[in-house]
């Protein structure tokens, strides 16, 4: 379990703080979504979980354990996927030989399958590939690494559209109730299918906090309401069907919930939405 | 090994993956520096090689045959004119090291490298030891033996175009260290140098990393000059003699020492300490 306690950070003393007394417990077989505008803090928010920033006041716990410190035993039980990263001149042969003894529970015929999957093979020569070959190869990596949280920020950029797919169908495949991810996303429609959980951040604070299936039965969303549904609507927005819109659900209907309507949503009224979905916050 | 902080399994992993991601670029440095080296020190003989190997040839007088015996016996014994020229340099290889090694750790951190090697899962202990087994006895041995493959070279190329003379090999006899006075001064001077390198390592965690080290230098070198003006003005003696006194290269070695263990723990903290705030990049 990673739990975010009373977390505060800010980059100078100078500037306003990115987070404020910030708090989030995230459980293991989840999939969290974590959607914000650019520069609300993502990023910031991931360093955090993983012990690259050092916080303000409170602290970020893997297991009862401050990531800040480092320890082996936490760092193993982690991957982190940043936005942008190069990996070193070498064959992935090579480069699974050196980095996966340090992870205790690295499966390599895992590793053979998931690069299967993307076509690919261990042979491959990393100083090659394109930055979206790349994050497949460390995707592979990472699910073969069996750690309990995979992290990710922005895993489907630069991706091709079959590679968007193939990602979406190993994740789904290698969760499990031991295992937990993140991903921080400003492509939802790539991972909407996969997320369990939806964290909205708006000014370091969590607008939303709340399960998939929790949104989902407390609001109800429609591609093609009309102007009445729309002006009882929580949100609404114009689409080709008349409006998008996401309404109060007192009636527990079923819908497929449209990410990026939540997200403007929340951001249009974050009271209203805050009130609804996380009364105790 | 195995304690809390420290695995040995874990830290041969990592100069496997160290060695692995860098020997290149180690070969290659290594290589440029012998090359530069060895082209010095042959340079250095040649002239005088040359000039003995030619009389030795064509000595027509007694006075042209004793020349040519004279600078054959200095030659033979390592003390002929290039040892004067290689005697200044064997002084400042170190300090080209010292650069060198300071720059492994302060030029290549992108943030991404960061991200790499902060999320990399090994202890704080294990990095340092790290960056501690190849900074200084890697270093020095590293040094030493570049030294003696360039002079080897020197008599090798020296053999090969005047032969017939005797070359001292190698010129780094340590024939210095047989007379105790130089012996100081180098001891001196290797403290000195381990000092200025563990300045580096030491500050290379941080953001303003050359003020920073100005600063730390301008702290010692005050102290320095005044207790070297002090010492001058107090006994009135030379510089050369400086050199040679052994109570004012002792407190400085003692000094320089202290200074050293005292960087490479405040490198141990700052590793310690280390996120991406130290990596100018990382502000977004």
């Amino acid at each position: 379990m990673i739990t975010i306690d009373h977390l505060s950070f800010g980059y100078s003393k100078r500037k306003s703080r990115v987070f404020n007394d910030f708090s989030l417990n995230l459980q293991e077989g989840n999939v969290y979504g974590l959607l914000g505008k650019n520069g609300a803090g993502k990023s910031t928010l991931l360093y955090l979980m993983t012990g690259l920033l050092t916080p303000v006041a409170g602290e970020v716990r893997l297991n009862d354990v401050n990531v800040r410190r480092r320890l082996p035993e936490t760092l193993s039980d982690f991957y982190f996927i940043p936005e942008e990263f190069d990996l070193p001149d070498y064959s992935l042969e090579k480069y699974v030989r050196l980095h996966a003894p340090f992870y205790p529970k690295f499966d390599h015929e895992n590793l053979r399958s998931n690069l299967q999957m993307f076509g690919m093979t261990e042979g491959i020569k990393l100083g090659e590939l394109s930055m979206g070959q790349k994050k497949k190869v460390l995707f592979c990596f990472a699910l073969a690494t069996r750690t309990s949280w995979l992290i990710m920020d922005e895993p489907t950029n630069g991706m091709d559209i079959p590679g968007k797919s193939q990602f979406r169908k190993l994740l789904i495949r290698e969760m499990n109730e031991q295992r937990g991810a993140v991903i921080s996303t400003h492509q939802v429609k790539d991972v909407e299918q996969l997320l369990d959980h939806i964290v909205i951040i708006e000014k370091g604070k969590a607008l939303v906090d709340a399960s998939t299936s929790d949104i989902c039965r407390k609001l109800y969303f429609t591609p093609s309401a009309n102007e009445e549904e729309a002006r009882q609507a929580y949100f609404a927005q114009p689409s080709p069907h008349g409006y998008s819109a996401m309404l109060p659900n007192p009636d527990g209907r079923e819908s497929e919930m449209d990410i990026e309507l939540l997200f403007n949503g929340a951001l249009a009224h974050p009271e209203k939405l805050g009130q609804l979905l996380n009364p105790q916050k | 090994m195995s304690l809390p902080s420290f695995n040995g399994r874990r830290f041969a992993t990592l100069l496997r993956k160290d060695w692995t991601e860098n020997w290149k670029q180690n070969i290659q440095t290594f290589l440029l520096l012998y090359a530069g080296l060895a082209t010095y020190f042959c340079f250095c003989t040649l002239p005088d090689a040359r000039h003995a190997h030619r009389l030795m040839l064509h000595a027509h007088s007694p006075e042209e045959t004793a020349e040519w015996q004279t600078i054959a016996a200095r030659i033979a014994a390592g003390i002929d004119n290039s040892w004067e020229n290689m005697d200044t340099l064997i002084h400042w290889i170190p300090f080209l090291f010292v650069l060198l090694s300071g720059s492994v750790y302060t030029g290549r951190y992108t943030k991404n490298d960061r991200i790499r090697n902060l999320t990399l899962p090994v202890s704080a202990s294990e990095t340092f030891l790290l960056r501690f087994v190849r900074t200084v006895p890697l270093l020095l041995f590293g040094s030493l033996a570049l030294f003696l493959a360039a002079d080897y070279t020197r008599v090798f190329v020296c053999n090969a175009l005047y032969p017939g003379l005797h070359y001292a090999s190698p010129q780094f006899s340590f024939a210095h260290f047989h007379d105790t006075q130089w012996m100081w001064a180098n001891t001196t001077l290797l403290a000195a140098v381990l000092f200025i390198q563990s300045v580096f390592v030491a500050v290379s965690e941080t953001r303003t990393l050359w003020p920073t080290i100005l600063g730390y230098l301008l702290i010692l070198l005050v102290p320095f000059a005044m207790s070297f003006s002090g010492f001058l003005y107090k006994r009135q003696r030379l510089l050369d003699n400086l050199m040679q006194d052994t109570d004012f290269l002792l407190g400085w070695t003692l000094f320089f020492i202290a200074g050293f263990i005292l960087n490479w723990y405040l490198a141990y903290r700052h590793l310690r300490q280390a996120d991406l705030t130290y990596c100018k990049l990382s502000k977004e």
